[in-house]
């Protein structure tokens, strides 16, 4: 293999292995590698990460924002559970998701109109990309997985990430499946001595070209729309295509990468305790997983839309008690459903700290994170969608000024979307249709 | 004949049948087909009808508390103004009762728009008033009653209660 300087490859570089006793020597399509730049690599400079971070049934008015008392954050009642990691987050208040007269479509038209910057017209229909994969696209290039999804409830509807209006990432909803993906057959681990391929992966690659040549007949026999759904397909294939060039190439691993103990097995449901067990063992697998580059995107969902969540023994969930709890007369809030928000944000503040205690170059994987949080309504109760709770973690390698309380007063929603698709580094001035339509960034958020 | 629609459904071919039985021999009674969009367009006006009633009766529960200056006060008003903006777009044409679906929305809404128009936008008037019980809570019960007296005022005339 023909190595120049640090990380980058040679055009003209052939990968050589052995394949049935024969030595065989595989040509590579051009890759990122091969381009001549000055980016950094995994061991010197760790890259910009960026993900979600998803939790049903939003909070309580007036329990849950903080207050800016002499300068500093000071949590409330339901935000209370991130105090060991506030440092590290910004809070966003006051942004609306803007519907432009569509009816507000129950657990819905909030994560859509933020995630895509279009209201949905109808129910549970996406009308474009979410933002999210779009920054996958551009961070991603050269990582064995564009982006590693789970839901800590098992199921896997549980996914707010859109490649396309109608292609959904599908998570992985056990530990089990997860560390498998990351770690098991095709992780390549640095190791001492000569690299050599993986024949199984050689020959894997070599039926996908197989593949890749009949595309261009096939596809001149297909009508438009045939056309676009082979083009989904081929997109899949390409990015089993990127593993198998991962696995067949020399990567440099960071120091602290390593595989961790493989997980064992849980119970995967709706049940908080098992939500918590899986979420905070699958944060870890994701964090080694961030440190050994194995992709630079990731979306967590803690718990679903319309939360199902609930205590063990208890028939009623998260979603239930919004609807049917009376409203405690003497506190003035629904006592039980703000258990269950704060229940949520122990959970985000488990994942916060999973990965600021991963050590990374001399600081955290957190400080070349961007993690946003965020919920699909604000006030359950009315399915409210105006000040949608939202948060970032990290300092997205220098780019994010954290520990603020950034307010808004019914500014589109979608200036989330697109201050974060900037700093991911996509050429993007202008993102959202219609009410959502917006070209100013939070620049209080920046650096 | 009314139809109800079971929430999660999505490819929704209602079969209202005129009572005629296949098994006697004579034809079925033509199948009607509800678009998908006057599905959501009813379930999703429904929906949020709903949500504006809980932030009444969120509002008239804190009123009831002594809690006028509350941040539920305060909250529910922004989401009444909120939805309040956007009524009008509710009612698409073909989402009367005539498509079959289950409502309490009367057809006269779509066969009198002016006078229609008219209490929707007296109900957006006294939400906007009602915002300025924000500032000043003390005019919240008098706000409160008058954005009350709107919805009042619409069910009468265009509301059929079930």
């Amino acid at each position: 293999m023909i190595l120049l300087g640090r990380n980058r490859l040679s055009r003209r570089t052939l990968l050589r292995g052995a394949m049935s006793g024969s030595a065989l020597s595989v040509g590579l399509p051009w890759l990122e590698a091969m381009a001549q730049t000055t980016g950094g690599s995994a061991a010197s400079q760790p890259p910009m990460r960026m993900g979600t971070w998803f939790w049903g049934l939003g909070v309580t008015p007036g329990l849950w924002t903080p207050e800016v008392v002499d300068g500093k954050l000071q949590l409330g009642p339901e935000s209370a559970p991130l105090e060991k990691v506030k440092s590290h987050l910004n809070f966003l208040s006051g942004f609306d998701a803007i519907l432009d007269g569509k009816a507000n479509h129950v657990h819905v038209s909030g994560t859509f109109s933020l995630r895509s910057g279009i209201a949905p017209t109808n129910f549970g229909v996406m009308e474009g990309p979410t933002f999210e994969t779009l920054i996958a696209e551009k961070l991603g290039g050269r990582t064995r997985f564009k982006t590693i999804d789970f839901t800590a409830t098992g199921n896997p509807r549980d996914a707010y990430s859109f490649r396309s209006a109608r292609v959904k990432n599908t998570p992985e909803t056990s530990a089990e499946a997860l560390y498998q993906r990351l770690f098991g057959a095709g992780f390549n681990e640095a190791s001492e001595g000569e690299f050599v391929p993986d024949p199984k992966a050689l020959r894997r690659m070599s039926v996908l070209s197989v593949v890749g040549d009949d595309r261009k007949a096939l596809e001149g026999r297909l009508g438009t729309e045939d056309r676009a759904r082979l083009d989904q397909y081929f997109t899949s294939v390409r990015e089993v295509e990127r593993q198998l060039e991962i696995q067949t190439t020399e990567q440099e691993m960071a120091a602290a990468c390593h595989v961790p103990e493989a997980p064992g097995s849980f119970e995967a449901n709706y049940n908080l305790k098992n939500v918590h067990q899986n979420h905070e063992v699958m944060a870890k697998l994701l964090a080694m997983a961030l440190v050994c580059d194995q992709s630079r995107s990731f979306n967590v969902v803690f718990s679903n839309s319309a939360s199902s969540l609930h205590r063990e023994g208890e028939a009623s969930s998260h979603h239930l008690y919004t609807h049917e709890e009376f409203t405690d007369a003497d506190a003035g809030y629904q006592v039980e459903t703000s258990k269950f928000v704060r229940q949520n944000m122990e959970g985000f503040a488990k994942f916060v700290e999973i990965l600021a205690d991963t050590p990374e170059a001399g600081g955290s994987l957190l400080d070349n994170c961007l993690v946003f949080a965020h919920s699909d309504t604000s006030w359950a109760k009315i399915h409210a969608v105006q000040d949608i709770p939202m948060m970032t973690a990290g300092r997205a390698s220098g780019r994010v000024k954290p520990g603020q309380l950034i307010s808004a007063n019914g500014d589109p929603i979608s200036r989330v979307g697109l201050t974060l698709q900037q700093l991911a580094g996509l050429p993007v001035g202008e993102w959202g249709e219609n009410g959502l339509k917006t070209s100013s960034s939070i620049s209080q958020m920046i650096a | 004949m009314k139809l109800s629609i079971k929430p999660g459904a999505c490819a929704i071919a209602l079969s209202i049948m005129a009572g005629v039985s296949a098994c006697g021999g004579e034809p079925a009674a033509p199948e009607i087909q509800v678009p998908q969009e006057i599905v959501d367009a009813v379930k999703g006006r429904q929906a949020n009808f709903s949500d504006v009633g809980a932030a009444f009766k969120a509002i008239s529960d804190e009123m009831k508390a002594g809690r006028n200056d509350s941040a539920t006060v305060e909250f529910s008003i922004k989401a009444l103004k909120q939805y309040s903006r956007s009524v009008e777009m509710w009612f698409p044409e073909g989402s009367g009762p005539a498509s079959g679906l289950e409502m309490e929305a009367k057809a006269n809404i779509w066969a009198e728009p002016e006078a229609f128009a008219e209490e929707i936008a007296n109900f957006q008037t006294a939400i906007e008033g009602l915002s300025e019980a924000t500032e000043n809570p003390d005019l919240l019960m008098a706000k409160f009653r008058a954005a009350g007296g709107t919805c009042k005022s619409c069910h009468d005339t265009f509301r059929e209660e079930k």
